[in-house]
C-alpha cells in the first residue's frame, strides 16, 4: 500500500469510528473488533509503526476475546511486522508462525500468501534467505492458484531481487 | 412486496378510517407500529430523498406509540404489545443520532419476557430479533449471537407458523456467527435463507443472504464461490429497483476488491465507483454511518 493510498484508508477510519453503526440486515455493519482489525492491517501494509502500536494490540485482545479466529491471525500478523520494525526478527517470525498456523486450519490462501511474505521479510532481516526464498515461493504459488496475480507478480519481484542481492 | 413508501400511504389511510370508526385501540397500535416499522425497515432502501418524505408520518406514529405503552404497561400481556415493544427497540436506535442502545436493549428485554410468558413463538421470535439488534449495537457480539441462535431455534420447532421469520432468523444466526468469523457455520445458514428467499420471492433477503454468504467467501478467500455469483448480482440489478432489494453498494464494493486483488484493476474499478454512487444516493455525500466508510 503507497503512502497516500493510507492516509485515505486512514482518513476513512478515524472518520468511521465517530459514525453511528447501524446492524443492517444485509451484514455491513462495523463492529469495534472489525475497526481494530482493519486498523492494525492497514497499518501494518503501510509500516506505520505508530498506529501498529495503538492498534495491533487491540487487534489481538479483541480477537481473543471474541475468540475471532480469523482476526486472531490477522492481529498476530500485524505483531509481527511491529516486530520487525523494531529489529526484532526472531520475534517477528514467531509471530507470522502463530499466525499462519490458524490462516492454514482455515485454508485462507490469499492471507497464508500475504503471512508468508511477512515471514519472509522477517527471515531476510534475521539473516535467513533460503527460508526466504521458500516462502517468497510457496507464497507465488499460492496467489498463482487462487488468482491473485498482482500479489504473485509481487511476490516473484521479491524472490527475484533476493536472489540478485546474492543472499 | 419492499414497497415501504406505499404501505406506510396505506397505514395512514387506515388509522384516518379508524379515527372515524372508533373502532378497538388495539387496531390504531398496529397500524401506528406498521408504520414505524416499515419506515426503520426501509430507511435505507428508499435512499436520503425518500426517507426525509417517510419521516414526520413515522415520528407521529412513534410518538403515539410511546404514548400508548404508557397505558398498556399496566395490562395483561398481548402479542401486540410485545411487538410494539420490539418496534420501539428498533426505532430506538435507527430513528435516533446518536442510537440508543441502552433504550433500545430495555424494550427488547421487555418484548421477550411478554412473549416468554404469553408463549407466543413468532412474537418470541420477533422480540429476540429486537434483542439481538440492540446487543449487537452495544458491542455484546456473543450475547447478539446467542439471541439470534434462540430465535433460530425458536423458529425450528415443529408447527411454527411463519415462513418470514424463519427465513430471517437463518439470515439473523448466519450474521451473528459472520460477525464472529464463524464462517463455516455461518454458510449453510444463510445458504438454507438464499434458498427460501428465492422459493417465496423475497428480493430483499435474496440480496441480504447473498450479501452475507459474499463477505463470508471474500474472508475466507473462496473468489471463486464470488466470481461464480456475478450473473446472479446483475440480475438482481437489472429486475429490481434498490426499493425492493436494499442499497447494493456494499456487494458490489465486496466484489470490487476480488476484482481488484485478481488483477483486473478496470473491474474492480469500475464496481468501486459505482459502490459510491449508490452510497452518495443512499446515506448523502457527508456524515455516513460506520458502515459505509467500511
Amino acid at each position: 500500500m503507497a503512502e497516500g493510498e493510507f492516509a485515505l484508508v486512514r482518513e476513512h477510519l478515524d472518520q468511521a469510528v465517530h459514525g453511528p453503526n447501524d446492524p443492517v440486515r444485509w451484514g455491513s455493519a462495523v463492529t469495534d473488533l472489525d475497526f481494530n482489525v482493519l486498523y492494525a492491517d492497514a497499518a501494518a501494509r503501510a509500516r506505520d509503526g505508530e498506529a501498529l502500536m495503538r492498534f495491533a494490540p487491540l487487534a489481538e485482545e479483541g480477537a481473543a476475546h471474541f475468540g475471532h479466529r480469523l482476526y486472531a491471525a490477522i492481529a498476530h500478523r500485524a505483531r509481527g511486522v511491529q516486530a520487525l520494525l523494531a529489529d526484532q526478527a526472531t520475534q517477528a517470525v514467531a509471530y507470522e508462525n502463530q499466525a499462519l498456523a490458524i490462516f492454514e486450519d482455515i485454508g485462507t490462501r490469499y492471507q497464508i500468501g500475504l503471512t508468508l511474505g511477512e515471514r519472509a521479510r522477517a527471515f531476510s532481516a534475521g539473516g535467513d534467505p533460503v527460508s526466504a526464498r521458500s516462502d517468497w515461493n510457496r507464497a507465488a504459488t499460492l496467489f498463482d492458484a487462487l488468482g491473485a496475480l498482482p500479489a504473485a507478480r509481487q511476490a516473484r519481484e521479491s524472490l527475484a531481487a533476493l536472489e540478485d542481492s546474492g543472499a | 412486496m419492499h414497497q415501504g413508501p406505499r404501505a406506510i400511504e396505506a397505514f395512514q389511510n387506515a388509522l384516518q378510517a379508524w379515527r372515524l370508526a372508533a373502532a378497538d385501540e388495539v387496531d390504531a397500535v398496529r397500524l401506528h407500529r406498521k408504520v414505524v416499522q416499515t419506515g426503520a425497515e426501509t430507511k435505507y432502501a428508499v435512499g436520503l430523498d425518500g426517507f426525509r418524505a417517510l419521516r414526520a408520518a413515522m415520528q407521529a406514529s412513534e410518538a403515539s406509540l410511546e404514548e400508548t405503552l404508557e397505558k398498556v404497561r399496566q395490562q395483561p400481556p398481548h402479542p401486540e404489545i410485545v411487538r410494539l415493544l420490539a418496534v420501539l427497540s428498533t426505532a430506538a436506535w435507527r430513528m435516533r443520532t446518536p442510537p440508543e442502545w441502552t433504550t433500545a436493549r430495555g424494550y427488547a428485554e421487555e418484548a421477550v419476557r411478554m412473549a416468554e410468558i404469553l408463549a407466543a413463538p413468532v412474537e418470541l421470535s420477533v422480540a429476540l430479533e429486537a434483542l439481538t439488534s440492540a446487543t449487537f449495537g452495544q458491542g455484546m457480539l456473543l450475547e447478539s449471537r446467542e439471541a439470534a441462535l434462540r430465535r433460530l431455534a425458536v423458529t425450528r420447532e415443529p408447527g411454527f407458523p411463519d415462513e418470514r421469520e424463519t427465513l430471517d432468523a437463518l439470515r439473523g444466526a448466519g450474521a451473528a456467527r459472520m460477525y464472529l468469523g464463524e464462517y463455516d457455520q455461518a454458510i449453510p445458514l444463510l445458504l438454507e435463507a438464499e434458498h427460501i428467499a428465492s422459493r417465496v420471492q423475497a428480493v430483499d433477503q435474496v440480496f441480504n443472504a447473498l450479501a452475507l454468504l459474499t463477505q463470508c467467501w471474500l474472508r475466507l478467500d473462496r473468489w471463486d464461490e464470488i466470481q461464480a455469483r456475478r450473473e446472479v448480482w446483475e440480475d438482481l440489478e437489472r429486475q429490481y429497483p434498490q426499493e425492493r432489494t436494499g442499497p447494493l453498494c456494499w456487494p458490489i464494493g465486496l466484489r470490487a476488491v476480488v476484482e481488484t486483488l485478481s488483477g483486473d484493476a478496470a473491474a474492480g474499478a469500475r464496481l468501486r465507483d459505482q459502490s459510491l454512487a449508490i452510497m452518495v444516493t443512499t446515506f448523502g455525500k457527508t456524515d455516513w454511518l460506520r458502515n459505509a466508510h467500511y
